[in-house]
């Protein structure tokens, strides 16, 4: 509690502080490619009815959003004096973010991931070691994502002199979520700013997938203000029997883990289920405590699709674009195709692509 | 003067007959107070050797019907308090699920995951004779002992927590017995709340040094290793920690 208290006022510090803030700016242009383009892709517009912009994240350094949070959060720990680096990652992307930061600023990395996602994920592994960071294999629980953060957190409290703990989403004790966040919103106000001079009134909707809802906090965040309808899209993965899914918020409950009072899938005597999805980033069984809340007030809305519609909504991207989306962000396209039907064709609608679906091309390879 | 003794035994484990055989033993051998275990799933605070128990306990159906039901046939003078973790109880709602605890015998409530800035707005949810026990780390500053007298009441003790990080980890040496005096004479001064000692604690020796300025220590992962290993070496280890505090 009181490490919460120190970094919450850390945090608070950098905020105010010009050269933290000017530091930042020349990483996210210089290091991770930012601003990401806002792109029309005019084929899927045409097939779906609506004019659809996609938000590039996948054309991020390392390949998916998680490097803005990543930056962030490694040059906070830089002023906060930690040397020792730890993270949880489920698919890797948020583990390999990591790893990248902590070579750039010359910092030890510890990262934990589940013993089913080592072995799902390989490739990834493989980068994160060639970084320089040692993964440790979780064996514990069910062996992915949450178990990972369990172990990160125990960690965490048996080295916090030295270390920093850099959790991937909008997720666990305060004030992670609204470091993360903010860290993250970085996506919206560029968007905001990209989508002005094709919609002065701003777009209708915001599509973005959600696991534990960096990505979609990040777009969401500068919109919030705006009339643009937000729409989470969570994975519905193979059925609605618990452990076949990760959907949080749209067949959760409300539940406490990790340190956040949330939408949690929980079994009736509180212990956590079992989660499901195609793309292993959205494989929580939790989801930022935010995101209840915009659930809970009616700002934003949120929806699910199956793997089997994701996968589609993949192929669909690829085919029409020549974009391959993360398996991830194929569901916030997918939740799109699937509300295609509301929107007219003088619509703008934002979807976020994430990240690249080159980590996940070797599985429909395997198939 | 003459320390506590704390046992942890997480409920159901090894079986739910061994279980409440160890609470016999516990009871005979002059165990103070017996912290059961309500298994959770995510374990954040506890090493291997207490996750491996909750998930065995767990997949062997123990929940939380299933602890209370087992409470009710512990040794009827042993005092005891349930540990678990926020989320069980919480979808239970906290009212209903500190009084079906409460019937059940214990007479208060050790919550990890909840710190004590959290553990405030919740006592106006605790039947009467009912506690939640805050926890105390070396990281504690001096700013927040007051919360630790308010939260500290019905009788509650304070679990201090010998070390940075998670139950079962290696005991430090001088340095940590003058941090733990250090934090102990800082609580001292705010509240009479009985402080016990936890984590870490493997063997008499260990117990005697750390309860040397506290009043009891809290053993668990070494109580599940001897229990692992049967009555007799489980007996064993509390002969001897019961020896060390007197
Ligand atoms: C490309 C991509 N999108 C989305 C996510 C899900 O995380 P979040 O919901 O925090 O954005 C991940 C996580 O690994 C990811 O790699």
């Amino acid at each position: 509690m009181a490490q919460l208290g120190d970094l919450e006022a850390g945090y608070r510090r950098v905020r105010r502080d010009r050269g933290f803030t000017r530091e930042l700016a020349v990483l996210q242009r210089e290091y991770a490619g930012r601003p990401t383009p806002l792109y029309f892709a005019e084929r899927l517009s045409a097939e779906s009815g609506a004019r659809v912009y996609l938000k590039r994240e996948d054309l991020c350094h390392t390949g998916a959003h998680k490097i803005n949070n990543c930056l962030g959060q490694a040059l906070l720990a830089r002023r906060l004096g930690k040397r020792r680096i730890i993270a949880e990652t489920g698919a890797g992307q948020h583990g390999v973010a990591t790893a990248t930061v902590a070579a750039k600023f010359g910092l030890d990395c510890v990262i934990y991931m589940g013993s089913k996602d080592v072995e799902r994920q390989a490739q990834n592994v493989f980068r994160m070691k060639l970084l320089g960071a040692e993964v440790r294999e979780v064996k514990s629980g069910t062996q992915t994502l949450k178990d990972a953060m369990n172990e990160a957190l125990r960690d965490w409290v048996t080295n916090v002199e030295t270390t920093y703990y850099l959790i991937g989403s909008v997720a666990g004790p305060h004030p992670y979520p609204m470091i993360v966040r903010d860290f993250q919103s970085v996506i919206g106000f560029e968007a905001r700013r990209q989508v002005k001079p094709v919609a002065a009134k701003g777009p209708r909707a915001i599509y973005a997938c959600v696991g534990g809802g960096s990505n979609a906090m990040g777009i969401f965040y500068a919109f919030i203000p705006t009339r643009a309808e937000l729409i989470g899209v969570e994975a519905g993965g193979t059925g609605s029997r618990p452990g076949r899914h990760s959907a949080s918020l749209t067949r959760g409950r409300a539940g406490i883990l990790h340190g956040s009072l949330t939408k949690l899938l929980s079994a009736p005597d509180g212990n956590v289920s079992p989660v499901h999805s195609i793309a292993a980033g959205l494989d929580y069984p939790g989801v930022g405590p935010e995101h209840a809340y915009l659930q809970r007030s009616g700002r934003a809305r949120y929806i699910s699709v199956t793997d089997r519609e994701a996968l589609a909504a993949f192929h669909r991207l690829t085919k029409l674009e020549g974009i391959p989306p993360a398996f991830e962000s194929a569901h916030a396209v997918a939740g799109f195709l699937k509300e295609r039907r509301r929107y007219r064709k003088s619509d703008v609608v934002l979807i976020n692509v994430s990240g690249r679906g080159d980590k996940d091309i070797p599985r429909l390879f395997e198939k | 003067m003459k320390k506590n003794l704390v046992v942890y035994l997480t409920a159901g484990y090894p079986s739910a007959g061994m279980f409440l055989k160890a609470a016999e033993v516990a009871w005979d051998e002059g165990v103070d107070l017996l912290e059961v275990g309500l298994p959770f799933s995510d374990p954040i605070a506890d090493g291997p050797v207490i996750q491996a128990a909750s998930q065995r306990a767990i997949r062997s159906g123990v929940d939380f019907d299933r602890t209370m039901s087992l409470a009710r046939r512990l040794p009827p003078h042993l005092a005891r308090v349930l540990m678990t973790y926020s989320n069980p109880l919480f979808v239970r709602g906290w009212p209903l699920a500190f009084s079906e605890i409460s019937r059940a015998g214990f007479s208060g409530c050790v919550l990890p995951d909840v710190p004590v800035e959290e553990l405030l707005p919740l006592i106006s949810f605790l039947p009467e004779n009912f506690y939640l026990t805050p926890f105390a780390a070396p990281t504690t500053t001096g700013d927040r002992l007051n919360l630790y007298a308010t939260a500290a009441r019905g009788g509650a003790f304070i679990y201090l927590v010998s070390l940075r990080g998670i139950t079962g980890a290696a005991l430090g040496g001088a340095a940590q017995s003058a941090e733990l005096e250090r934090l102990i004479s800082g609580l001292r001064r705010v509240t009479h709340a009985p402080i016990y000692v936890g984590f870490g604690v493997q063997t008499g020796r260990d117990a005697a040094r750390l309860a040397a300025h506290a009043d009891g220590v809290i053993v668990g992962t070494a109580a599940l290793r001897a229990l692992a290993l049967g009555i007799k070496p489980f007996a064993r280890l509390l002969r001897e920690l019961r020896t060390a505090l007197f």
